[in-house]
């Protein structure tokens, strides 16, 4: 029991490290990525070709004032981008991110902190529940375009969670559990059986709905510097801001890690052959893929306007993802009878 | 719609196309200086800072004939010539200042200098962090004129302004020879 509890709670350190270290860089890797599109060279300053970067944003950003403005409503303020990054940092209990387990001293630890048979249940819950962060913060900022970027968020999430999870519940169709550990499981093999192949449609629908939930170009209608200011965090600065900033890029990653998981096999290498490669690479590299992916897209597309977002949603993901569920099922019932 | 822009439409075409710039743009050279750290070349005619220029026996140039302030467009510079306290057939500039928060850079005064007493350097990155430290006195012109010698000489050269120096002939350019009892100028 003693050493169940322990081998969690080291799982759990290792992960909060890569997790925050990740998201640390990802800021740099974000604006190296969108520098060299753009023919520039992104931060290079402090340290070697900038990579210290991201410490010296965060002792900025931790000795910058704190400022809660006097009409706001001060407990729902101070809250709000706690709410909003709990749940994105909890969604990493689920996330399987390799294959073994490892016994060391009578301890054991597994790649994953719980495999809950919910586990997909589990990650879009809380992706809900994290929309609740930005809502508040919006709200209690008291502010014109804080207020304008919640609207537009909660109205964004709404529509595009609703086409994220229509679009995975045919894989869950084909994987026959909600577990994610048992998804990644069905998929081994070579790449011949992810389920990228017989489920493209729900791939780019789910990519699409996951760039539009992380509120990233071209859907980042919620902060649209050009138009709302900062949106729902305009008001906030310092350590709240950049809460809100981690919870974006902790998204990121969930979002990433779930295509991962789903579509590309999660730790499975390409080919049988390829198996000496430490399974954990092979997710990283995945997750890696779909996170510069979020960049590329950053740096190609402009910004929806507000009614073309809201009709691609209801009008054309949603139909599709429907009928991507009907079609998997039939053809699955057909298959398998 | 035809059946080719609804292919297009599944297919995203248009988006791949602009993936694939992107991408290429990724592996391009960055054109970004890295400004500390490496400078560009100037030209040689680089209108930089303005300074004050000595004969090669020290004695300053400049005879205060007030022509740079009367041309200078952004009324920067303000002379007050006088005579020469101690050598009576000669004037020279009392007072010399030269406003480089106004200074507007044109070159203007260099081009109405008879006497090559004025040019500009390659000097740029000169800051203050008051109004007054851009104010330039005839002693500060001087020493930045000492600094930047060469750079001088090679504004004037390119910009055609040093014919003079040598043949004593350009046309509203005069060459007044440094009057050989004095070393330092007064």
């Amino acid at each position: 029991m003693l050493n169940d509890l322990i081998g969690v709670l080291i799982v759990i350190a290792g992960l909060l490290f890569v997790v925050l270290t990740t998201v640390a860089y990802l800021t740099y890797l974000e604006r190296k990525v969108l520098g060299f599109m753009q023919d520039r060279l992104g931060p290079m300053e402090v340290g070697p070709w900038g990579l210290l970067q991201p410490l010296a944003d965060g002792i900025k950003l931790i000795s910058k004032e704190d400022i809660i403005p006097s009409e706001a409503n001060k407990a729902i303020f101070r809250i709000a981008p706690v709410i909003s990054l709990v749940p994105a940092l909890i969604s990493f209990a689920v996330i399987p991110f390799g294959k073994n387990s490892f016994h060391f001293m009578g301890i054991t630890t597994h790649p994953y902190i719980t495999d809950i048979n919910i586990g997909i249940l589990y990650v879009l819950a809380l992706s809900s529940v994290g929309a609740y962060g930005i809502l508040l913060g919006g709200w209690a900022s008291n502010s014109k375009y804080s207020l304008l970027g919640a609207l537009r968020s909660a109205a964004q999430v709404i529509s595009y969670e609703l086409n994220a999870g229509m679009a995975i519940i045919g894989v869950l169709l084909l994987a026959g559990s909600l577990s994610l550990v048992k998804i990644e499981a069905a998929q081994s093999g070579g790449f011949w059986h992810w389920y990228i192949f017989p489920q493209i449609v729900a791939f780019v629908l789910y990519l699409i709905s996951g760039i539009a939930e992380t509120n990233r170009t071209p859907f980042d209608l919620p902060e649209a510097e050009s138009e709302l200011v900062a949106g729902f965090f305009t008001e906030y600065s310092g350590m709240r801001f950049s809460l809100y900033y981690l919870a974006e890029y902790m998204n990121m990653i969930i979002v990433s890690s779930i295509a991962t998981i789903l579509f590309l096999g999660g730790w499975n290498p390409p080919l049988p052959s390829l198996g000496f490669v430490p399974p954990f690479i092979w997710f990283m590299l995945k997750v890696y893929f779909f996170l510069f992916f979020f960049f590329w897209i950053r740096a190609t597309l402009p910004r929806l306007r507000y009614d073309q977002l809201m009709k691609f949603g209801w009008k054309v993901m949603l139909p599709l993802s429907f009928a991507n569920v009907i079609v998997t099922a039939l053809v699955i019932y057909m298959v398998r009878r | 719609m035809t059946l080719k822009t609804l292919l297009n439409n599944i297919l995203f075409t248009e988006i791949a196309q602009g993936l694939k710039l992107t991408l290429k743009h990724m592996f391009k050279k960055k054109i970004t200086v890295q400004y500390p750290h490496e400078k560009l070349t100037l030209a040689d005619g680089y209108r930089g800072f303005i300074v004050h220029r000595r004969y090669e026996n020290e004695q300053e140039r400049c005879v205060g004939c007030d022509l740079c302030e009367a041309i200078c467009p952004a009324k920067a510079i303000r002379v007050v010539g006088d005579i020469h306290p101690e050598f009576p057939e000669r004037r020279y500039a009392k007072e010399y200042t030269l406003d480089f928060t106004r200074c507007i850079f044109c070159g203007f005064c260099i081009v109405a200098c008879p006497v090559n007493a004025l040019a500009m350097t390659k000097e740029f990155a000169h800051s203050s962090f008051t109004r007054e430290g851009l104010i330039y006195s005839k002693d500060q012109l001087l020493a930045l004129g000492d600094k930047c010698e060469s750079e001088s000489i090679a504004y004037l050269k390119v910009r055609n302004m040093w014919g003079a120096e040598d043949s004593g002939k350009e046309e509203g350019r005069y060459h007044f020879p440094p009057i050989p009892t004095i070393n330092a100028g007064g």
